[in-house]
Order: C-alpha cells, then sequence, then structure tokens
C-alpha cells in the first residue's frame, strides 16, 4: 500500500512537472515565432517616408460602441472616436437599455433627433426603440434599445451599420488617431482577411488629453504593472506567435475589426456567453475551416487601443473569473474545430493548446502547487526537492515574463525611459512570487463556476481614469 | 540531505529546468540591456543627425546650399531618412537643392553602394533615395529587386524604376503587379497614379482586357484610378467578353462613361445582388430619363442594399425631384420599398439642412 502510494506520489510529481515544462516550452516557442514574425512585422512597416495610400482603397468601416450606463463618460469618448483619422467611417453608439441617462446626454451632447432609418434585422436581437442621428455629425447615430447585454448591442450595430467592415470599441477604450488606418492594413494587404486585432495596452499611469493618449508612462500600483507585463505576455507573443499561422483564438472586444458579411453569416455574436469576443473567433475559424474557404485571422502588433486595467483586487478577479468562464464557454461550443479534418494549425495546434493549458490549465497548475505543498509540509519530500520545483515554476514563470519585456524592447519599446525598462524588468520577476499563483486560483472560480453552470455577471468595475469624465 | 534529494530524477529534471530558466533570464537582462544603450546611442546619433542636417534641408527650400558637413557612411541611413521625407514632401527646386547636397556629400554614391550590400533598412532608404537622385546607372540592380521576397522592398524598387524611366520601366511593373499579390492595392494605385496616365493608361487597358478572370478586376481598377479616360472603353470591352460577376461589379462600381449606359441597364436583374448593387449605383451617376421606372422597379428587390443603392440613385437623377419623391414612395404597394425611400428622403432633408 505505502509502495503504491509513494509510486502514485512519484507519478503526480512526473505530471506536473512535464505540465509546467511542456506549458512554459510551447509559449517559449510562440516567443521564438513572435521574433521571426515581429522583426519582419517591423521591416515591413517601417518606411513612413513612402507616400500615403490611396484612400479610395481604404474601405469605410462601422464603429460599434456598446454602452451601458455610461453618462458620466460616452460623450467625451464619441467625441474622441469622431476625431480617428482615415477616409471614411460611421460610428454607431447602441445604448443598452441603460437605466442612468446615457441617452439623454448624447441626445443633448450630439443634436440627436429620431430617424427613419429602414432598420434591417439581419441577426436577430432584443427590439430596438427608435434610431437616431445627429445634426452636428453625419456619420453618428444612436440606437436606443431595450436591455440584452453587449453581445445583443453588438448585434443591433451590426444590423445598423452601413459599411463593409465594423470594429467594436469599448466606450472606455482610449484609441490613437491612426488605430483605425493600422487596424485594416491586414485587409489591404490580404484581401482574404476576415478578423483583425490590435494589441490593448494598459493606459494607467499614462497622460491622456482629449481622448487620445499625450505622454506614456508607467502606473505606480503594483497591480497595474503586474497587468503590464502580463499584457505584454498575452499580446506580444501569445496573439502575435499564432497569427503567423493563421491559428489565433482571440481578438479582444476592446478593438477589433471584422469583415461584417462573414460575421453575420455565422450567426453574429452569442448572447448566451460571457466571453462573446473570443467565441465569435473560434466560431469564424470554425465554419471558414469546415467550408474551406482561404482566409485570414490576423494580429496588429501595433500598439493602438489603450484600456484601463483594475487596480483593487475584488475588481481584478471578478475580471479573470470572467475571462475564465468566457474562455471554457468559447472552446467548449465549439469543440469541433479540435483535430477536424479541415483543422489547420488552428484546429490541431492552437485549440489543443488552449484546451490543455488555458483551459485546464489553472486546475493542473493549482493542483501542482498544493500537491507539491503537502508533500512537503507531510515530510513526503525533503525541501531540496521542494525548492527544485518551486525554482522549475517560478524559473519559467520568469523566463516567459522577461522574455515579453525583452520582446518589447526589440520591437516597440514604448516606455523611453531606461528606469521604465529596469522597473518593467523587475516587475516580470516579482509577479512570480504571488500575483501569478493568485491569478491561476481566480481562473480556477472561473472554470469552477463554468462547470457548475454558476451564472454570475461583469460586477462593476472601479474606474479611476478621469480622461472620459465630461468635459 | 540535498545529494539525497538530486539522485532522484524528478528533482534533477525540475533543478535543471529551474537553473537554465534562471540563466536565460539573467542572459535576456543583458540583452535588454544592451538594446536599450544600443537604442540610446541610435536615438542619440539620429537627433545629432537631425539638428545637423534639418536646417541645411530646411535652407534647401529657399536657396542653394552653401557649406556642407562631411557625411560618414555610419550617418547615411538617419541622413536619408530626413532627406527622403524632405523629397516626397516638397516640390519645385528644392528637389534641386536636394540633389546638389546629395552629390556633394557623397551620398549619392553611398546610395548605389548600398542598393547592393546594406542592412535592409539602410537598403530601403537607398532605394527611394536613388528614385529621388534619378540614378539610371541603378536599374539593373532594382529590375532584380523587383522579385525581391519583401513586399515593401520590391514595391519601392518598383515605384523608383516608374520614376527613372517610367517608359523602359512599365512592361517590367505591370507584370509584376498580377503576380505579386502582396503587394498592397492601395501601394500599387497610388505608385500609378504617381506614374502617370500618359505612361501608364495604354499598356494598362491592353493588359486589362486580355487579362485572366482573376486579374481583371483589381487591373480595371488601377486603370480606372490612373487613367478614367481609357478606363471607358477597356471597361466597355471587358464587359463585353466576360460573365465572372467580381469583374462586373468592379467594372459597373468604376464606369463613368455614359456610353456604357446600355449596359449598365441590362445589369439591374443580375442574379448576383452586389452586381445589382452597382447597377443601381451607376444609374444614379448616368441616368437618363426613363431610368427612373428601372430604379423604381429595383425599390421592391429582395436584398436591402440593391433598394438602398436604387432609392439613392433616383434621389441623385438630376431630373427626380423632391416633390417626385414622395409621389414615388406614395404609390409603392411594397412596405420595404416605401421604408426605403423614406429614409433616403429623411437623408435628404438633413443633408439641405446642415
Amino acid at each position: 500500500m505505502t509502495m503504491s502510494l509513494i509510486e502514485a506520489s512519484l507519478a503526480a510529481q512526473w505530471f506536473f512537472l512535464v505540465y509546467f515544462i511542456a506549458l512554459n516550452g510551447g509559449y517559449l516557442l510562440l516567443n521564438v515565432v513572435s521574433i521571426f514574425s515581429i522583426v519582419g512585422y517591423m521591416r515591413e512597416h517601417s518606411l513612413s517616408s513612402l507616400p500615403p495610400v490611396y484612400s479610395s482603397y481604404e474601405p469605410p468601416i462601422s464603429i460599434l460602441v456598446p454602452a451601458y450606463n455610461e453618462a458620466g463618460t460616452i460623450a467625451s469618448s464619441i467625441r474622441s472616436l469622431l476625431q480617428l483619422s482615415y477616409s471614411e467611417f460611421e460610428i454607431i453608439v447602441m445604448n443598452d437599455g441603460s437605466s442612468d441617462e446615457t441617452l439623454e446626454v448624447l441626445i443633448r451632447e450630439f443634436d440627436l433627433i429620431p430617424f427613419p432609418e429602414a432598420y434591417r434585422p439581419r441577426l436577430k436581437t432584443k427590439p430596438i426603440k427608435a434610431i437616431f442621428n445627429s445634426n452636428r455629425h453625419p456619420n453618428l447615430r444612436v440606437v436606443d434599445k431595450e436591455n440584452g447585454g453587449k453581445a445583443d448591442a453588438l448585434n443591433v450595430g451590426i444590423n445598423c451599420s452601413r459599411y463593409p467592415l465594423f470594429c467594436g470599441v469599448d466606450a472606455d477604450s482610449v484609441l490613437q488617431r491612426d488605430s483605425l488606418r493600422r487596424v485594416v492594413a491586414p485587409f489591404l494587404e490580404d484581401p482574404t482577411t476576415v478578423a483583425a486585432g490590435g494589441t490593448i495596452r494598459i493606459a494607467n499611469g499614462c497622460r491622456v488629453r482629449g481622448g487620445f493618449l499625450e505622454k506614456i508612462d508607467l502606473p505606480d500600483h503594483p497591480l497595474a504593472l503586474f497587468q503590464i507585463v502580463e499584457y505584454l505576455r498575452a499580446f506580444l507573443f501569445g496573439r502575435l506567435g499564432w497569427s503567423p499561422m493563421n491559428a489565433l483564438l482571440i481578438i479582444s472586444g476592446a478593438f477589433g475589426l471584422f469583415y461584417k458579411e462573414r460575421v453575420i453569416k455565422a450567426g453574429g455574436y452569442r448572447t448566451d456567453t460571457i466571453g462573446e469576443d473570443m467565441e465569435l473567433v473560434v466560431r469564424l475559424h470554425r465554419e471558414l475551416r469546415r467550408e474551406g474557404r482561404p482566409y485570414r485571422i490576423t494580429f496588429v502588433p501595433d500598439p493602438i487601443c489603450w484600456t484601463e486595467a483594475p487596480e483593487d483586487l475584488k475588481t481584478l478577479k471578478n475580471q479573470r473569473i470572467r475571462w475564465q468562464r468566457g474562455l471554457a464557454e468559447s472552446l467548449a461550443g465549439n469543440l469541433g474545430l479540435m483535430f477536424s479534418r479541415n483543422g489547420g494549425a488552428v484546429g490541431w495546434v492552437a485549440f489543443p493548446f488552449m484546451a490543455l493549458f488555458e483551459w485546464l490549465g489553472p486546475l493542473i497548475e493549482v493542483a501542482g502547487y498544493v500537491f507539491m505543498t503537502a508533500l512537503f509540509l507531510l515530510g513526503l519530500i525533503s525541501w531540496p526537492a521542494f525548492a527544485a520545483f518551486l525554482m522549475a515554476a517560478m524559473g519559467m514563470g520568469m523566463l516567459l515574463s522577461t522574455s515579453a519585456i525583452l520582446l518589447e524592447e526589440m520591437s516597440f519599446h514604448l516606455y523611453p525611459k531606461p528606469t521604465h525598462a529596469a522597473k518593467l524588468f523587475l516587475v516580470a520577476i516579482l509577479e512570480n512570487f504571488g500575483y501569478r499563483q493568485l491569478n491561476s486560483v481566480w481562473r480556477l472560480i472561473g472554470l469552477v463556476r463554468w462547470m457548475t453552470g454558476h451564472k454570475g455577471g461583469w460586477g462593476k468595475m472601479k474606474r479611476k481614469a478621469s480622461w472620459h469624465k465630461s468635459d | 540531505m540535498v545529494f539525497a534529494a538530486f539522485s532522484d530524477p524528478v528533482v534533477r529534471v525540475a533543478f535543471w529546468a529551474g537553473a537554465v530558466a534562471l540563466l536565460v533570464t539573467l542572459l535576456q537582462l543583458v540583452a535588454i540591456v544592451l538594446l536599450r544603450i544600443s537604442l540610446r546611442a541610435r536615438q542619440a546619433r539620429h537627433a545629432r543627425i537631425f539638428a545637423t542636417w534639418r536646417p541645411i534641408l530646411m535652407q534647401s527650400v529657399y536657396a542653394a546650399p552653401g557649406n556642407l558637413p562631411a557625411l560618414p557612411q555610419r550617418d547615411l541611413i538617419s541622413f536619408l531618412a530626413i532627406w527622403n521625407h524632405y523629397h516626397e514632401s516638397l516640390r519645385g527646386d528644392v528637389k534641386t537643392h536636394l540633389n546638389e547636397i546629395a552629390h556633394r556629400v557623397g551620398a549619392d554614391r553611398m546610395v548605389q553602394s548600398a542598393l547592393r550590400k546594406a542592412p535592409f533598412q539602410t537598403r530601403l532608404q537607398a532605394v527611394v533615395a536613388a528614385g529621388h537622385l534619378r540614378q539610371t546607372e541603378n536599374q539593373d540592380v532594382l529590375r532584380d529587386m523587383l522579385n525581391d521576397e519583401s513586399p515593401v522592398l520590391s514595391l519601392a524598387a518598383a515605384r523608383v524604376l516608374l520614376q527613372i524611366e517610367p517608359e523602359r520601366a512599365v512592361p517590367h511593373i505591370l507584370s509584376h503587379i498580377t503576380s505579386r499579390l502582396d503587394w498592397p492595392a492601395a501601394r500599387v494605385a497610388t505608385m500609378l497614379q504617381e506614374a502617370g496616365a500618359v505612361n501608364i493608361s495604354k499598356p494598362l487597358a491592353q493588359m486589362a482586357i486580355s487579362a485572366a478572370t482573376r486579374d481583371a478586376p483589381r487591373l480595371i481598377r488601377f486603370l480606372a484610378l490612373a487613367s478614367p479616360y481609357e478606363a471607358g472603353p477597356a471597361i466597355r470591352k471587358i464587359l463585353h467578353s466576360t460573365d465572372d460577376d467580381h469583374a462586373i461589379s468592379t467594372c459597373l462600381q468604376i464606369m463613368n462613361d455614359p456610353m456604357n449606359l446600355d449596359l449598365v441597364r441590362q445589369y439591374a436583374s443580375h442574379p448576383r445582388w452586389h452586381v445589382r448593387v452597382q447597377a443601381a449605383s451607376a444609374l444614379g451617376r448616368l441616368g437618363t430619363r426613363g431610368d427612373e421606372t428601372l430604379l423604381e422597379k429595383m425599390l421592391s428587390d429582395e436584398q436591402w442594399w440593391v433598394r438602398y443603392r436604387a432609392a439613392q440613385a433616383l434621389a441623385a437623377l438630376p431630373f427626380v425631384g423632391w416633390s417626385e419623391l414622395e409621389t414615388i414612395r406614395e404609390r409603392q404597394t411594397d412596405r420595404f420599398a416605401k421604408d426605403i425611400l423614406a429614409q433616403i428622403i429623411a437623408e435628404q432633408a438633413e443633408r439641405n439642412s446642415a
């Protein structure tokens, strides 16, 4: 009995160790792909002295802005979107049954009047109450609708949109003036592109004026700093690594550009999932693979969208629980893609990778830490053995995090001061002493909630940034 | 105790995995520091070169250059970045002055050398500079670059060849336009427009007419932008010879010659909706009396976009006034036709009140 317990314990140790090595090894491989990808990208997009492209080739874009109880910030958000530099675009704000004065603010600030739009419900949604045009801004419309959630609001926006591409934007996203021009580039370079996502950066600590980023700096709050490193890791090689293989499974809801007809054909955003942004992308892959059509879903590494990260534990916890649930729902709802006959890299590499290391990852990671700690406390492994495991787990974590900092130095080096680079490197080390483990616990809670069918909500984010407050 | 633990293979693997990870992390720290030092040095060098050359290049806007500092080889890329920027931004005599500066400091010789062998970024800037310098002796090297795997380098070379000697370059460039699908259409269109209709239009028109179905839409769009006058006859020939709906749709989209109106009318009932959309738009641009009846029928099309464009086209016809639009709307029995006209009438009202 004792021998079989020892054998089982040894087998478990090997399992957790091999898992940690495989997880980190996989991400390191993605890192290598990202290095080549970003070097190639910087080369091909470096020549600013060429004349600007012929603007008639830039397809017009509908910017969709779902809004729920954003009375305090919506006016300045829309004003900054109106200042984007692009040949032709429209902004559609979907007021999703707000209980505050969001609609009243919009009507007042943008001189809205009801408009007899021949609304065309190609996607099924909750009823709309009215459509407004702006007397002042011909490219601004507002749709007032019954509350149905973000996905439902986006589907209404798609129904209303007039242009072949739509861009879903969160109301609190801070874009750059040329964000649309950058995110549309893949569509101009490759006509088989159906979706493109951009890098989301953390705006905490930066100076934002008039809705645009004026100065880049690092925040002081440790939680925000940890998230900067995390976002660099997730975007710079998490997504950049998958993009060349056409295996990108996530485009952030904060800023992504889609070919409208293809999304309508896929059925639009699902309203019964909390991760509607990821679910749509996975479903697009599944359907296009099944149809055997050539297509690309790609990632633009330029930093083109900035967002505020939570600086309190409660909001951050809710966010990570929600993300994990969204991931589980997106993958579970599209299992047909995994190992499918025409699955390509997305079905045979990215999906299984996500399933093993992101979907089930929190369970195995938390179990690994708990198991090894229990063995140590029970005296079943020695302290040098326990230290070796911790060194492996945390050391590989540090390697991944510092790789993200290295990739940032090789590419955009947005943080100008040498002290910034030093600070980020230090944070990349420190995040492995508690922050990543805490994240794994939150993600495990998200996974359990998904498994048990617990219906959680979005929660309320405590916003500190004042740049979107009404002028 | 430590040695005893290390007799266990799982502990050994864990230890070495951690140790290697930490070692590589330290190496990454060294790499980050070196990259940052290099970046600072590059930025400082660029700032110094900018501070030296910007006033001189600005001065060349007004007068021929006076005394010039020396240009070391290592400063070439920064110099070319500023020099190319001024060339792209300005017109007139200043270009002659800029070229004189390049000759006097030896930048022209360095550009020739960099075209053959240099780091990628320097080579790219050298290609752009070769175009501004009109260096005819580099055409062979530039022609080889048309086949380079880098889209930005090959396209830059194509543009420069058209700048240096357009007549000789046009056949080479046009043959690459259909094969280099990695050249963004927007950049190709800009390049062809810069080359000028007189150089491009006839060979491009000929190519569009004889192109394979797959290539025709792309070429006809380039032709319409580079030379609308040549596009009309080419569009007519293509529409008579193809039944590819993508090619038809593209031709209708850019059609501006009233001589082709008879062709447009026949596409108003095409089975593909995107062709009908473009036919409706074209009727709005070119239509004559009698076409309002055809457009009125399209208001009841099953596709929203066809209805919308037909309604817009009706409103755009110069002989259909406000009251006639209302009359047309009143007599519609189809709810969708009524709704779409109501929207267009409201849009017109908004535009008129703005």
